[in-house]
C-alpha cells in the first residue's frame, strides 16, 4: 500500500538535476511513433544527440545507434560497426568462412532505450467510412473509448466514439468493449473519402500534449521516450570506454529491434533504459507495487525476458549507495524489455535494466516523476565512469585437481 | 520439366506432393530440380531448407558494373531473398493402439490446431510405404444429443487404415507423418483448390520467379529459398536467416521477400481482400517502408492489380524471424490471397499467382540503386561538443 | 525406516547403473538451483568431474552462467588442443566432428516478489510450475530455509472451477510480521523434497529428476567418453535457464558450432492412470526423441542414434511429445542451423515434487549419451553444407 505520493518527496532535484531538457522529454512524448512507424521519434532524437557524439547511423529495422568514443580506452583501430563498405566476393552462400560473424575489436558498452510506443493500427475501412483499427503492442479497449487520435504521417484526427449516457443501458456500460468492436471516426461518410485521408496501415495514437505538473509530468509515450530522454542526457557525457547509445525499435511489437542490434555490436555489456509500470496506487491486497513512483529508479533482478546480470546489479546498487541517489529494486514480477533479447545475443552479453517507475502505463495519460528521472540519468551516469571490464570478468572456477576453492562472490 | 511458363502445371504439380513438417523431402526434392535450370546452384541445409544461389549478371560479366547499377557508395552486390515454405499442415503420429487405430498429434504447438479440419477426412499416413486412410467421424445414431455439436479433442481421434494390427504395425511407426489427402483440382471462377493449393502456388511462383530472372541481365545476387517447417514457428528460415545475417555487412546488403498467403473475405473472416484482385502488399511493422512503396510502385508502373494488406502485428509468414535473424534483415511480404487457408479446402485464384509471380520478378529485376541506399546503414552528421572535450581533458580524435 | 531406503540399495540391483552414475544423481538432486541461481548446481557437477573424471577439461564459465566441458578425440595432441572458444569453423578438413551434448542445470520454482506485513511473501513463477497445483507444496531458499504454499481461502473459494491464480498463492515461512521474515525480494525457492529409492533400487524419486537425472546422464558419459575416447570430440556443456525460455542453450549454441547438437533431459510417461496417448513407459529404454512442442529432431541424427542403441545393445524407445521442449531446440537454430536431437529419460510426474524415473532408462541414456564419441562419420546426413 502506498502511504506516499509524489507530492511528498522533496520538490529540488538533486543529483545536478538542473541541466536536464524536460522541453525534450515533452517533445519526445508528444512525436508519433507507433511501432514500425519511428521515423519522426528517431529525428527529433538524431537531432538532439548529433552535437554530441561521433558517429551516428541507422540499420535496416530502424534502429538508431549513437557512438561515442572513450577517452580512456587507447586508440585503437576499431571495425567497422555499421557493417557496410566491406566487399566480400563469395561471402554469399551460409557456412562459408568470409560469411562467419568478425567482432569488434574494442567491444562497446550498449546503452538501449526502445523510440516506439504501443499504439493503434487502421487496418480497413468500412463502407461507411468507419476505420477499423487493430492494436499495435499491448493497448485494451479501456483505453481508447472516447478518446481522440491522431493517424497516419500528417496526424489526421480521429475520434473513437462512446454514446452519450443516457442512450444506453448499466449493462452496455458495464461491458469494456474489445478493440475489434471499436471504429475510428474520421468526420467522412464514404469509403472513398475516408481513403483519401488515410491508408490501411497507418498508425494512430492519442492526441495528447504533455502536460508538465511540477514534480512530475503527465504524457502519452512515457513508455520509453523517458528512457530515450535519459539515453539523450547521457550521451552529452564523455566516459572512459566506448559507449554505443542504441535506440531501438519495435520493442512493443515484441522486442524486436533491440536482438539485431546486439548482434551486430557483440557489446560487452549492456544497460537498458525503461519506463516501468507501477502498481503503487490504492488497492485492497497487501502486495507488491513492482516499483513506486517517487523512489527512484528501479533495477531490476529478474523480469519475464530476463535474469539480470548479477555483477550488473551489485555495480548499480553500490553506486547508488556511493553516490547516495535514492533507488529501488523492482519486484520480480511480470514485465519484459529488450534485454531479453539482448542478453542472448551471440554468446550472451551481460545485461541490467533501470527504470523510471511510471502510472498508467500503455494508456493515454501517463505519469512519470522528475526525481526518479533526474536519479535514473545519475545512476547510469555514475555507474558508466566508475565502469571497469574487471566488472565482467569470466567467472573463474577451479581446474579438477587443484584446492577446492570456488569464488562463490561472483558465482550467480 | 514442364515447358517455360507454365505456372499453372507447376501448381498442381507441387500442390500435389506431400510435405508434412520436418520431412519435406519430396517436395524439396521437386523445388531443387524445378530450380535447377536458372541458378548457379542448389543446395539443402541442416534443417532441409532449399536454397538457390545465382550471381549478378551484368552484360555478360559476373558482379561487375556494381557502381553503374547502384551508385559508387555500393562496393559488394545487392542480395535478395525470395522465399515460400515448403511444408504443409501435418500431423505425427504418437501411439498405435490396440486394432491398428493410429493416435496423432499435430506436429509443433498445439496452439491454434482447428480439429475440425481433420475431422472426417481422407489422409495418407507416411510409413514404411504410403498408406490411405481416414480420420473417422462419429454418426449421429451413436452420439448423444449433447454432443453432436461438440468438437472432440484431438486425443479422441484416430487414424483408420483400414488393416489388421499386425499389417499396421508393420508398416507405420511412431514418429511417421500424416498429410490431408486431397490432390488439388481445378475449380469455376479459375480457382484451384486443394489441401496445398497456396502452398503449391508459391513454390510454383518461386520457379516462375526464377525462370524470369534467368531471363535477363540483373545486377544483384539472387537466395531463392523454399524454406522448411514454416507451419512449427518458421523454424527452417530461422536458420537461413541466422545464416544469411550473421555478418552485418552481409545483412545490410540482403533484402527479403517473403511470399504468403493472405486470408481474404470469405464466412467467418471480415475482410476486404477478394480473390481474383491481385497478390496482397503487405504494410506494418514486419515490413520496411521502403520495400512496401517499391512494391507498389513496381505494381502500378507494370499495371499488376494489387491489394493492400495491414498487419498490426508481426505477419504469419517467415518475415517475423527473417526481420530479426543476426543483425536484422529488411523484409516485405507479398500474398497470395486464399479462402479456408489450412484445409483440405484450400482455394485461391490462378490468376492472383500469375500476378504474384509478375510483380516480384520485375520487382527484383528493377532494383534500382535507390532502394537499395536506403537500406545501407545511413550514417548522420555528426559533431562533438567543445564543451564536452574541455570538461573531459581529452584530446579529440 | 522408510521401507524405500532398505537394504535394497540400486548397486545391488542387476543390469544396476554404476556407481558414479548413482554418486552423481544423488549429489546433484541436492543441489539447490532454480533458473538464474545454478551456482550451487554447477559447483556439484564440477566438483564430480575432479572426483570422477579429472580428465575432462573443463573450459569455461560463459556470461550467463553455462558450464562448458570437453573430451578431445581420440589421438589429438593432449597440449594446444582446444581449450577456449573452437576457432575453426565446420568446413575445415580433417577435423574431427564435434558433438555437443547439452543439460540444463536449472529447476523450477518460485521467487519472492513481495513480503506483506504479516510475513507471508508473494511469490512470481520461475519457469512453467502448475501454479494450479502449487497449494500444500513445500518449498526451500537458498539457505534451506522452507515454506509451504497455500491460496487465499475466499479468493479459492470465489474461483472455484477455474484455476488459481498467482495473485491468490502465498508463502508461509512462519514469520510472525514483516521484519521478522528472512525472506527478501527476489529471492527464489525451488521445491522441497529429496532422493528416495523405489521397487528395491530400479527406480527413484525425487523433486528435481528435470533434470538432475540429464545432468547426471551426461557428466557419465564424459567420464565414459574421456577414459576411452572415440573419434569426435565431444562438448559437454551444462546450460542455465533453460525452465525459463531455453537461454542459456542459445548462447551456448553460438559459442560452440558443432556438427551434432544433442540435449538430455526428462520427457513424459504415458504409463500413467488417465494419461494422454504418449507410448512412453518407464523401463522402456532411453527415449530418442522425434519431435516434441518445439523441436523436430533432424531425422538422420534420429536413426543415428538408434544405430548406435542397436550396436551397444542399448535399449530405446521413440518419442513424440505433445508439449514441452528441450535445450535442443534453441540449439538447433544456431547459426546456419544445426542436425539437432535428443535423448530424453522418461519421467512421470515432471513439474511436481515427486518425479519418477528408472534407473535403467538412466543408464541407458548416459550409455547412449556416451557412444556418441563413435561420431557420425559414415552417416550419409552428415556432410557439410551441399
Amino acid at each position: 500500500m502506498s502511504g506516499r505520493n509524489v507530492g511528498d518527496v522533496e520538490p529540488a532535484l538533486p543529483y545536478g538535476g538542473d541541466g536536464l531538457d524536460w522541453a525534450l522529454l515533452a517533445a519526445l512524448s508528444d512525436a508519433r511513433g507507433v511501432s514500425g512507424d519511428e521515423g519522426r521519434v528517431r529525428d527529433i532524437v538524431a537531432a538532439a544527440v548529433a552535437p554530441h557524439v561521433d558517429e551516428l547511423w541507422t540499420d535496416a529495422i530502424g534502429n538508431l545507434y549513437a557512438r561515442k568514443r572513450g577517452d580512456r580506452v587507447a586508440a585503437v583501430a576499431t571495425t567497422d560497426l555499421r557493417g557496410v563498405g566491406r566487399p566480400d566476393a563469395g561471402a554469399n552462400e551460409p557456412g562459408s568462412p568470409a560469411a562467419r560473424s568478425s567482432e569488434p575489436a574494442v567491444p562497446p558498452l550498449m546503452v538501449c532505450a526502445h523510440l516506439d510506443e504501443v499504439g493503434l493500427m487502421v487496418v480497413d475501412i468500412d463502407g461507411d467510412g468507419m476505420a477499423r483499427l487493430a492494436a499495435v503492442g499491448g493497448v485494451l479497449g479501456a483505453a481508447v473509448v472516447g478518446q481522440r487520435v491522431r493517424i497516419g504521417a500528417d496526424g489526421v484526427v480521429g475520434v473513437v466514439g462512446l454514446p452519450p449516457a443516457h442512450a444506453t443501458t448499466d449493462a452496455v456500460r458495464a461491458r469494456l468493449p474489445a478493440l475489434e468492436e471499436l471504429r475510428i471516426d474520421l468526420g467522412v461518410t464514404t469509403r472513398d473519402a475516408a481513403l483519401a485521408l488515410v491508408q490501411p496501415g497507418d498508425g494512430a495514437i492519442w492526441d495528447t500534449a504533455t502536460v508538465d505538473l511540477g514534480p512530475t509530468l503527465l504524457g502519452k509515450a512515457m513508455d520509453d521516450r523517458a528512457g530515450c530522454w535519459a539515453l539523450a542526457m547521457l550521451l552529452r557525457s564523455r566516459y572512459p570506454m566506448d559507449i554505443v547509445g542504441v535506440f531501438s525499435v519495435q520493442e512493443e511489437a515484441g522486442t524486436r529491434g533491440a536482438g539485431p542490434a546486439a548482434h551486430r555490436l557483440a557489446p560487452s555489456a549492456a544497460f537498458v533504459l525503461e519506463c516501468g509500470t507501477t502498481d503503487d496506487t490504492p488497492k485492497d491486497r497487501d502486495d507488491t507495487p513492482v516499483m513506486r513512483v517517487g523512489d527512484g529508479p528501479a533495477i531490476t533482478v529478474m523480469d519475464s525476458s530476463m535474469v539480470a546480470d548479477v555483477r550488473l546489479v551489485r555495480h548499480l546498487v553500490a553506486t547508488a549507495e556511493r553516490e547516495a541517489i535514492r533507488h529501488q529494486i523492482r519486484a520480480p514480477k511480470g514485465g519484459g524489455t529488450d534485454g531479453g533479447k539482448i542478453h542472448l545475443a551471440r554468446r550472451g552479453v551481460p545485461t541490467a535494466v533501470v527504470s523510471a517507475p511510471c502510472r498508467y502505463l500503455h494508456g493515454p495519460q501517463a505519469l512519470v516523476s522528475k526525481h526518479d528521472l533526474a536519479g535514473m540519468v545519475a545512476l547510469v551516469r555514475a555507474a558508466l565512469e566508475s565502469w571497469s571490464p574487471d566488472i565482467v570478468a569470466p567467472i573463474p572456477f577451479d581446474r579438477p585437481g587443484s584446492p577446492h576453492s570456488l569464488n562463490r562472490e561472483v558465482a550467480p | 520439366m514442364t515447358a517455360a511458363g507454365d505456372l499453372s502445371v507447376d501448381s498442381i504439380r507441387f500442390a500435389a506432393l506431400d510435405g508434412p513438417t520436418g520431412a519435406e523431402g519430396v517436395v524439396a526434392d521437386a523445388l531443387s530440380a524445378a530450380l535447377a535450370p536458372f541458378v548457379d546452384r542448389v543446395g539443402r541445409d541442416a534443417l532441409g531448407n532449399v536454397i538457390a544461389y545465382r550471381r549478378a549478371r551484368i552484360g555478360n560479366a559476373t558482379g561487375a558494373g556494381l557502381s553503374t547499377a547502384f551508385g559508387p557508395d555500393v562496393v559488394a552486390a545487392p542480395r535478395l531473398l525470395i522465399v515460400a515454405p515448403l511444408d504443409e499442415p501435418s500431423m505425427i503420429v504418437a501411439r498405435i493402439d490396440p486394432g491398428g487405430f493410429l493416435r496423432f498429434r499435430p506436429i509443433g504447438p498445439a496452439a491454434g490446431i482447428d480439429v475440425r479440419a481433420w475431422l472426417g477426412q481422407p489422409v495418407t499416413v507416411h510409413g514404411r510405404r504410403p498408406l490411405a486412410g481416414a480420420i473417422g467421424t462419429r454418426p449421429p445414431h451413436v452420439l448423444e444429443l449433447a454432443v453432436r455439436d461438440v468438437t472432440p479433442e484431438i486425443d479422441a481421434l484416430f487414424v483408420d487404415v483400414g488393416l489388421g494390427e499386425a499389417d499396421v504395425r508393420a508398416a507405420v511407426a511412431i514418429g511417421d507423418t500424416v498429410t490431408l489427402r486431397r490432390p488439388p483440382e481445378r475449380m469455376a471462377g479459375g480457382r484451384l483448390t486443394g489441401k496445398a493449393a497456396a502452398g503449391g502456388s508459391l513454390l510454383a511462383a518461386l520457379v516462375e520467379i526464377a525462370r524470369r530472372l534467368a531471363g535477363a541481365p540483373h545486377p544483384c545476387d539472387f537466395v531463392l529459398a523454399g524454406t522448411a517447417q514454416g507451419a512449427f514457428g518458421h523454424r527452417g528460415a530461422a536458420a537461413l536467416g541466422g545464416a544469411l545475417a550473421a555478418d552485418a555487412s552481409d545483412a545490410a546488403r540482403t533484402l527479403a521477400v517473403v511470399l504468403g498467403m493472405a486470408s481474404a473475405g470469405q464466412r467467418g473472416v471480415d475482410s476486404t481482400i477478394a480473390l481474383g484482385a491481385g497478390p496482397t502488399i503487405v504494410r506494418g511493422p514486419n515490413v520496411h517502408p521502403r520495400l512496401h512503396g517499391a512494391l507498389i510502385a513496381t505494381a502500378k508502373r507494370h499495371e499488376i492489380p494489387y491489394q493492400l494488406e495491414a498487419a498490426p502485428g508481426m505477419t504469419r509468414t517467415s518475415a517475423s524471424v527473417l526481420q530479426v535473424a543476426g543483425a536484422g534483415l529488411a523484409c516485405a511480404v507479398v500474398q497470395v490471397p486464399a479462402r479456408y487457408g489450412g484445409t483440405a479446402v484450400e482455394t485461391v485464384a490462378e490468376v492472383d499467382v500469375a500476378r504474384l509471380a509478375r510483380l516480384v520478378a520485375a520487382f527484383a529485376a528493377g532494383l534500382d540503386g535507390e532502394i537499395v541506399a536506403a537500406l545501407q546503414p545511413a550514417l548522420i552528421a555528426v559533431g562533438s561538443t567543445a564543451a564536452d572535450d574541455r570538461a573531459a581533458g581529452k584530446v579529440t580524435s | 525406516m522408510n521401507p524405500q531406503t532398505a537394504s535394497a540399495s540400486p548397486s545391488t540391483v542387476a543390469n544396476a547403473p554404476s556407481a558414479p552414475l548413482l554418486d552423481a544423481l544423488v549429489t546433484f538432486t541436492a543441489a539447490w538451483g532454480p533458473s538464474g541461481r545454478e551456482g550451487a548446481v554447477r559447483d556439484a557437477i564440477i566438483a564430480w568431474l575432479a572426483a570422477h573424471a579429472p580428465t575432462v577439461d573443463i573450459v569455461r564459465i560463459d556470461a550467463l552462467g553455462n558450464l562448458f566441458t570437453r573430451v578431445g578425440a581420440a589421438g589429438e595432441a593432449a597440449a594446444g588442443a582446444a581449450a577456449g572458444v573452437p576457432a575453426d569453423d565446420r568446413t575445415a578438413p580433417g577435423r574431427p566432428a564435434r558433438i555437443l551434448i547439452a543439460a540444463h542445470m536449472d529447476e523450477i520454482g518460485v521467487i519472492a516478489t513481495h513480503v506483506d506485513a504479516t510475513g507471508f511473501v508473494r511469490c512470481s513463477a520461475v519457469g512453467g510450475v502448475p501454479i494450479a497445483d502449487l497449494v500444500g507444496c513445500r518449498v526451500r531458499f537458498e539457505s534451506g530455509l522452507e515454506g509451504v504454499i497455500d491460496a487465499e481461502a475466499i479468493a479459492r473459494k470465489a474461483a472455484a472451477g477455474q484455476t488459481a491464480t498467482l495473485d491468490m498463492l502465498y508463502i508461509d515461512v512462519g514469520a510472525p510480521d514483516r521484519a521478522a521474515c528472512p525472506v527478501r525480494v527476489g529471492d527464489a525457492a525451488a521445491y522441497a523434497g529429496g532422493l528416495v529409492w523405489q521397487d528395491g533400487g530400479r527406480r527413484a524419486m525425487a523433486h528435481n529428476m528435470d533434470n538432475r537425472a540429464g545432468c547426471a546422464a551426461l557428466a557419465e558419459a564424459l567420464r565414459r567418453a574421456a577414459a576411452a575416447p572415440g573419434a569426435a570430440e565431444v562438448w559437454g556443456v551444462f546450460t542455465v535457464q533453460e525452465e525459463i525460455g531455453l537461454r542459456g542453450a542459445r548462447t551456448a549454441g553460438f559459442d560452440v558450432p558443432c556438427d551434432v547438437a544433442i540435449a538430455v533431459d526428462i520427457t513424459g510417461a504415458g504409463d500413467l492412470p488417465g494419461a494422454a496417448p504418449l507410448a512412453l513407459a518407464l523401463g522402456g529404454g532411453a527415449a530418442v526423441k522425434i519431435s516434441d512442442g518445439g523441436m523436430i529432431s533432424h531425422r538422420g541424427v534420429v536413426g543415428w542414434l538408434e544405430r548406435l542403441a542397436a550396436d551397444g545393445h542399448i535399449p530405446v524407445q521413440p518419442e513424440v511429445l505433445p508439449g514441452g521442449t528441450t535445450d535442443a531446440a534453441a540449439l538447433q537454430l544456431t547459426g546456419a542451423g544445426v542436425p539437432a536431437g535428443a535423448v530424453s529419460i522418461p519421467t512421470r510426474h515432471a513439474h511436481r515434487p515427486g518425479q519418477v524415473i528408472d534407473l535403467g532408462d538412466l543408464e541407458a541414456a548416459a550409455a547412449l549419451l556416451a557412444a556418441t564419441r563413435i561420431g557420425p562419420s559414415g552417416e550419409a546426413w552428415y556432410t557439410p553444407q551441399d
